[in-house]
């Protein structure tokens, strides 16, 4: 796959291979680099409904590509405050941009300790690495 | 029976050919202002690229002697007379001549629309092939030009300048590529392509001048040795004014393409195309409609009986190494007409991706929300995108359904196609929008 594979060093990454942006109380969801190129190409996203509440490394939507369909698990717990529709007439954003206009939803974070479950940029990288060695 | 053409296009042609298939006792004749019959003129871009040595090759002998076709070749038509049937025209010697007929068949064609810019004159038109003969012996001197126009003769055009080594920069006033014909999202597509061809794009720009070796727009400038004008064409209309015949940007024709005047047919780009979609009137503009609506008139002229159910717009244009189609409605367009509609996309290799050289192809389908009626489809990428939309073109003409598209068994060989082809999934996108 692809050789150049992007880790922003200032998200916060989970084993399911979802990142996170906590600002001001509210995460920034969307799945990594490493995911969206294990996928291939996105043709269609399920998007969570906005006021769902969400439990961390639980289900909160699907992603189909042409040969799969993968669920996307919540990286933290909350509510759902904000999803990207622009998803709905283009998921390939998520292929092609997958840390910025690629994101999938928004939400209000109940528990911000629940940060110190997922991964830094770096350990993401070697877990990746490790476990996939295909990559 | 003598059937007189005006212009010797695709129209014309396809006008004489079937009008002779339908009666071989008709006489007939051709007035034509070229000194050859026939320009393959979607063929240009290809010889100023290089592709093409030859630029002869592009122009055709059609044997017109053999078939019995009179021709007035170099002649310029100056005026019809409806009541005593009669074309009145400047021959090759300049003289004044006429030619009576039964039937009349006017295949005008269209020519370049010159955007009223100062210093406009300086451009290069891109239509025919004198205008391409005389772009091509410039090309040595050439390093910046400048293409007015984000059509498919402004992007060839500009595909072939870059071939040659010119630094080229595309202006359009519309905010997309290839206006009217695809969406923004397939449009961007392409824009990126462009760009990583080394070609700039600038879109949402209007020229305020053009200066001998500059394009002046509103907030930039660009220093040029070429302009080339592709900003779309414009029916022939003028040799018309003095008739009564009805005409909005183009002639209007019925379905037998018989113009408002008795015994007067038109066909080609100086008629408005009607829709097969919503039968409402449009421009086409394609060298496929002009020769069936050609065909259409020649058959009709010459005693037959036939109608032209309307156009799908359908095309492909090669920008590159890349593959761009589209037929019937757009999403904006058919929004603008007043239809709810439904959108699937996939971009899905056409391949299965662990064949070698496998290509991906972007694939969009618009259908109507209510019955599920399949609108349009546009297609991009380097490999299967024309032969996708002529599928979907198809589907449209039988007014299929999104459920019955999906429906469609597809041919599969890992070396030409997958198992579950990207029309299909684009399909079962939009199909999914309105369960």
């Amino acid at each position: 796959m692809s050789e150049e594979l992007k880790f922003p060093d200032n998200l916060r990454y989970s084993k399911e291979h979802q990142w996170v942006k906590v600002e001001d109380g509210i995460a920034l969801v969307g799945i990594s680099d490493f995911a969206q190129s294990q996928l291939t190409d996105v043709v269609f996203v399920e998007l969570p409904e906005v006021g769902s509440v969400v439990e961390q490394n639980s289900v909160m939507s699907t992603i189909e590509s042409v040969k799969s369909v993968s669920d996307v698990y919540a990286p933290v717990s909350g509510e759902v405050i904000e999803i990207n529709q622009e998803l709905e007439d283009n998921p390939e954003k998520v292929n092609e941009d997958c840390y910025v206009s690629g994101w999938i939803a928004k939400i209000k974070v109940k528990d911000e300790s629940e940060l110190d479950n997922l991964m830094a940029a770096e350990e993401y990288k070697k877990f990746v690495s490790e476990n996939n060695e295909r990559s | 029976m003598k059937i007189v053409i005006i212009g010797l296009g695709s129209a014309g042609f396809a006008a004489a050919l079937a009008a002779k298939k339908q009666d071989r006792n008709a006489e007939i004749v051709i007035i034509d202002k070229k000194d050859y019959d026939l320009v393959h003129p979607c063929g240009l871009p290809f010889y100023l690229e290089g592709k093409i040595k030859d630029i002869n090759s592009l122009r055709h002998n059609l044997g017109l002697d053999r078939m019995n076709i009179k021709k007035h070749d170099n002649s310029e038509v100056i005026g019809i007379d409806v009541k005593d049937k009669k074309v009145i025209f400047k021959d090759k010697k300049a003289n004044i001549n006429t030619e009576r007929y039964n039937k009349l068949i006017i295949a005008i064609g269209a020519r370049p629309f010159v955007p009223p810019i100062p210093g406009i004159e300086n451009a290069y038109k891109a239509l025919d092939i004198k205008d391409v003969e005389k772009i091509k012996s410039k090309l040595e001197n050439t390093k910046k030009a400048v293409i007015i126009g984000a059509g498919a003769i402004g992007l060839e055009k500009a595909i072939a300048l870059k071939e040659n080594g010119i630094k080229v920069t595309i202006i359009d006033i519309m905010k997309n590529i290839l206006p009217n014909l695809i969406d923004l999202d397939i449009s961007s597509l392409l824009e990126g392509y462009l760009k990583e061809e080394g070609i700039d794009v600038m879109l949402g720009k209007s020229i305020k001048k053009i200066e001998k070796d500059r394009v002046v727009m509103e907030d930039a400038s660009i220093e040029v040795d070429m302009i080339i004008l592709a900003a779309g064409v414009r029916p022939n209309l003028e040799l018309l004014d003095d008739m009564q015949i009805e005409k909005e940007r183009g002639i209007i024709v019925d379905e037998r393409m018989q113009t408002s005047i008795k015994d007067v047919y038109a066909a080609g780009d100086c008629i408005q195309s009607v829709s097969l979609i919503n039968k409402k009137t449009f421009s086409a503009l394609l060298a496929t409609t002009a020769y069936k609506q050609g065909t259409i008139a020649g058959i009709n002229a010459a005693g037959g009986k036939i109608e032209y159910d309307g156009s799908l717009g359908t095309f492909v244009s090669k920008i590159g190494s890349m593959e761009i189609a589209a037929t019937g409605f757009n999403s904006e367009f058919a929004k603008k007409s007043g239809y709810e509609i439904v959108m699937g996309k996939a971009k899905a290799a056409i391949k299965p991706d662990w064949f070698p050289g496998s290509k991906k192809l972007t694939l969009k389908i618009v259908a109507e929300k209510g019955s599920g009626k399949i609108l349009g489809a546009q297609a991009m990428g380097e490999e299967g995108a024309a032969s996708r939309i002529n599928v979907i073109s198809t589907a449209i003409k039988s007014e299929m359904t999104l459920k019955e598209l999906i429906g469609l068994e597809l041919a599969y060989c890992p070396a030409v196609s997958d198992v579950k082809d990207v029309l299909l999934i684009a399909a079962e996108l939009a199909l999914r929008k309105i369960r």
